[in-house]
């Protein structure tokens, strides 16, 4: 019998990431993985979805100019041909990763694991004993729902595999996956409803900057039911679905489609008998119960990604792993902070936020200051023509330190970064206005307006708009 | 060569009407043209080709209703009609209605346009009425289809719920249908600015006001008199209006709510009495107004009088000359009317409505017997929200009493 220093369970962001940081310590590690290497983000979720993300890009900036009429023809596009693409990266990169563990020595298992005590795993027939346990089997979308009994919606999983557009999709649920597919698929030419049973969308956000963003993609054609109840679903003719919804007044509506997509939530993937069998502590959604340093109830098994809980993402999930693995092996102890975690979503146009919103600030009795500043304003975003969105700065009014932003519009997703920096470093308005020399042109020029703007600095604002 | 099928209609539907043929055999189809337009009993659609290439072949005619699912046309190459109407299957397929001969199986075109096609692009264009409003206004198939073919504008119609349906749309196109066909029935006779202008006014001031009538009649053989004494003596023309107005001055120091207006919390009393006097035009009636009547005689009152209504009938005038009044006279003698109402000039309460002079037979009791009179009505409309009856018929009787002893204005 073999003996591994760690032994991950899951090769998704938090199982290959903890493996790869517990290599930089010289430990033997193997890992277990039942599918493919890679987890939900690399094979079916946040890599697929910007692959074809990218590709709707593209097609509304095709039309922009054609309309414009710098090109004359927008010419055809083969969606078969960006699935195509689509699946070559998430090919490059799956065996990216899989090379990197190699290369890091670890042992590489395609079997499923099953924990038999805290100190041995057991796959197939074989039984492993390890020091430490790393589980990281991630999360599923949720299905078999009540309103659903035929089983006639699509997962996100299912959705990215299908070989040709919809003409018709409705989507139950406006979080972030929901969003992020009905503006991918508007720009393909799907007509898209997002039927949402809360009456706004993205709650953790502040609601002018939601309404911003929604009235965005109604726009487009995307069109939303909110505070809407999804009763049934049904075929009707080969390929058609009906589903039907009372409105937010009451109404039953129906509306019939070629696609209904479900993205109203993932569960956890956790074996409930075995954990109560191994004591092991889990949430009444059967999340594992873990401390602020990864760890469970049981001394060397820790836990790290979506199977931890909210939020289920990819960067909270490896940050997480990288944590478990330096309790175990170093002296010095890690906290995981959650705070600081970036939330994006890769529409058209985008959205991010970090830090504190308005509205949190609120619930913690913070009084603050907020700075504006739209892309319009901004010479680079003319320059690319992308002139929709603003940039939202909360700052605290008592040391003027930048706490949270919000960013609607291109490049949102990468510009959010820089205020990770800033706020980690718990800079001022006034230290940012010393030290920072921001490249014009660029879109980060938006930022920096928008946070002089909070202390009425701003010099591309109207003194007459400032109070 | 792809072979299309009735596409389905909806729920519960079965089969749908074929309502035209938008391409004919022969013309080049592209990917999301409009093949042709189908019905059900409730709504109408078009259906797009899903392939390219040359329509080869129609199987049903207009006004033909056929089962979903059937093949209804073939869009492909022309070189592969001629190889398929070699085998001589080709006018039996068309007899049986179902081409029995081995095409392939419709493969999707691998590419799609990346511009949205015309029936998109409707519908998406509708969207992007983005009502300048943040309320978004949700528009249903049927309905963007009849808004679409009738070239509605989707401004024009209005929503139940924040939807605009079918029943919505055919509704404002019943409305706005005007009943007899036929042009030579009648005339158009569009509207001008000013005349809209006048509908509005009017309609508000009739909505917004609960008014009552009075009227006085008039023995007008003084004023009659005083206007020949007035023109003996000055030379100039004094008209009825002018010393209807004079008097005016006089009874609304004794009954001033009559030349006032309302606001929301309170009634304002002017000080001034500035009089409109109505003067038809060819298309249009204006009221220029002779403002602080209080300070003047009637000659000065006649001489700013006639120069208004020059003023106005030379077409050109600056606006101003209408606005400001605190009360209006509308005199239709010179057209034989006996006796009329008038509607209120809002914001004013009062309104005057003077009729022809007339001879009638009057009891005297003196003689004890009927001699003639020429007499005058005064139809008076007040806003019965700050004028009452009884003020407004005293108000009346005062005037009354001024013109038949014009002398009294002196007092
Ligand atoms: C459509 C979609 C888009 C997304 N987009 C983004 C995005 O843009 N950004 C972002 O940050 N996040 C995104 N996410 C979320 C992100 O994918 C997850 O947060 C992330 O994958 C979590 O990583 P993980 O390692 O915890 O779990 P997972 O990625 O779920 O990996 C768990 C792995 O464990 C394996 N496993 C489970 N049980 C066992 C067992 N008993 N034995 C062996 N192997 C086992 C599973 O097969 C799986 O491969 C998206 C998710 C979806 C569905």
């Amino acid at each position: 019998m073999k003996k591994y220093d760690l032994i991950v369970i899951g090769g998704g962001p938090a199982g290959y990431a903890g493996a790869l940081k517990a290599a930089q310590y010289g430990k033997k590690i193997a890992l277990f993985e039942k599918e493919k290497i890679g987890g939900v983000c690399l094979n079916v979720g946040c890599i697929p979805t910007k692959a074809l993300s990218s590709k709707a890009g593209l097609l509304e900036n095709i039309r922009t100019q054609t309309q414009k009429e710098v090109l004359r023809d927008a010419g055809l596009f083969s969606y078969k041909k960006i699935q195509k693409q689509k699946n070559e990266v998430v090919n490059r990169l799956t065996r990216g990763v899989d090379s990197l563990l190699k290369a890091a020595g670890v042992d590489v298992f395609l079997k499923e694991a099953e924990i038999i005590s805290p100190n041995e795993i057991k796959a197939g027939s074989e039984v492993y004993s390890t020091e430490y346990i790393l589980i990281a089997t991630g999360s599923s979308n949720l299905l078999n729902l009540s309103f659903d009994n035929k089983n006639l919606s699509y997962d996100s999983t299912g959705l990215l595999n299908i070989d040709r557009v919809p003409s018709r999709m409705v989507i139950i649920g406006a979080g972030v996956i929901g969003l992020e597919m009905a503006s991918i698929f508007n720009s393909f030419g799907t007509k898209i409803t997002i039927v949402e049973l809360l009456p706004e969308i993205l709650p953790d956000f502040d609601s002018d900057v939601t309404k911003a963003y929604q009235r965005q993609l109604e726009k487009r054609g995307i069109e939303f039911q909110l505070g809407s109840l999804v009763k049934s679903i049904d075929s009707i003719q080969e390929n058609k679905k009906r589903i039907i919804f009372t409105d937010k007044d009451g109404q039953e509506q129906n509306i019939i489609t070629d696609i209904v997509l479900c993205s109203i939530g993932r569960k956890p993937n956790v074996d409930k008998a075995n954990a109560e069998k191994l004591n092991l502590k889990i949430d009444e959604k059967g999340f594992i119960v873990v401390n602020n340093m990864m760890q469970t109830n049981l001394p060397n098994i820790f836990a790290a990604g979506d199977i931890t809980g909210a939020p289920l993402l990819a960067h909270v999930a490896i940050k997480e792993a990288e944590v478990a693995v330096k309790n175990m092996f170093s002296d010095k102890k890690n906290h995981r902070s959650t705070n600081l975690v970036p939330s994006c979503i890769y529409s058209y146009p985008a959205l991010a936020k970090i830090g504190l919103t308005a509205k949190q600030a609120k619930e913690k009795n913070l009084e603050i200051l907020e700075g504006v500043y739209n892309y319009i304003g901004n010479g680079m975003a003319l320059a690319l023509e992308e002139t929709t969105g603003f940039a939202k700065i909360i700052v605290s009014k008592k040391d003027k330190k930048i706490v949270g932003g919000q960013i609607l519009g291109e490049q949102s997703v990468e510009l959010i970064m820089q205020l990770a920096v800033v706020i980690a470093n718990e800079m001022t308005v006034d230290q940012w206005d010393e030290k920072i020399m921001v490249a014009h042109p660029t879109l980060s020029e938006i930022l920096h307006e928008a946070i002089m703007d909070s202390d009425n600095k701003s010099i591309h604002t109207p003194l007459s708009k400032k109070s | 060569m792809k072979k299309i099928k009735m596409p389905p209609g909806g729920q519960n539907v079965d089969e749908l009407m074929i309502t035209t043929w938008e391409k004919s055999v022969g013309d080049q189809v592209k990917r999301g043209d409009i093949l042709l337009t189908v019905e059900t009993d409730k709504a109408a659609m078009d259906v797009e080709s899903f392939a390219s290439g040359t329509l080869l072949k129609i199987f049903y005619e207009e006004g033909e209703v056929v089962k979903i699912g059937d093949v209804i046309a073939l869009v492909g190459n022309p070189d592969e009609i001629a190889e398929i109407k070699k085998s001589a299957e080709y006018e039996k397929s068309i007899d049986i209605q179902s081409p029995t001969v081995e095409v392939s199986e419709a493969i999707e075109d691998e590419y799609q346009p990346i511009m949205p096609t015309e029936t998109d692009k409707a519908e998406k264009d509708l969207k992007y009425e983005d009502k300048s409003s943040d309320e978004f206004i949700r528009v249903s198939p049927a309905a963007k289809k009849l808004i679409r073919d009738n070239k509605l504008n989707i401004e024009d119609i209005e929503p139940t719920k924040g939807k605009i349906s079918q029943k919505d749309v055919e509704e404002y196109i019943k409305k706005n249908q005007t009943t007899p066909k036929e042009e030579s029935d009648f005339k158009r006779i569009p509207l001008t600015n000013a005349r809209k202008t006048i509908s509005k006014r009017l309609t508000k001031s009739v909505q917004e006001r609960p008014t009552f009538h009075a009227e006085v009649e008039i023995d007008c053989t003084e004023i009659i008199k005083l206007r020949k004494d007035l023109f003996e003596k000055y030379q100039e023309k004094v008209s009825y209006n002018d010393i209807i107005a004079k008097a005016l001055v006089n009874c609304i120091k004794e009954y001033p709510l009559i030349n006032a207006k309302m606001t929301e919390q309170d009634i304002i009393v002017f000080n001034s009495v500035n009089v409109g006097i109505a003067v038809a035009l060819e298309e249009n009636l204006i009221v220029p107004v002779v403002k602080n009547v209080e300070k003047l005689t009637i000659l000065e009152i006649a001489k700013n009088n006639s120069e208004n209504i020059n003023t106005v009938r030379s077409g050109k005038f600056n606006p101003e000359i209408t606005q400001n009044g605190t009360i209006t006279i509308s005199n239709m003698g010179m057209f034989n009317i006996s006796r009329f109402t008038a509607i209120l000039n809002p914001p004013e309460v009062t309104i005057l409505a003077i009729g022809r002079i007339n001879k009638e037979p009057i009891w005297n009791e003196e003689q004890e017997k009927f001699v003639a009179k020429p007499l005058m009505t005064i139809t008076g409309t007040f806003d019965h929200r700050v004028v009452d009856g009884a003020y407004g018929a005293k108000f009346l009787n005062m005037l009354r009493e001024l013109l038949e002893n014009p002398l009294l204005m002196l007092a």
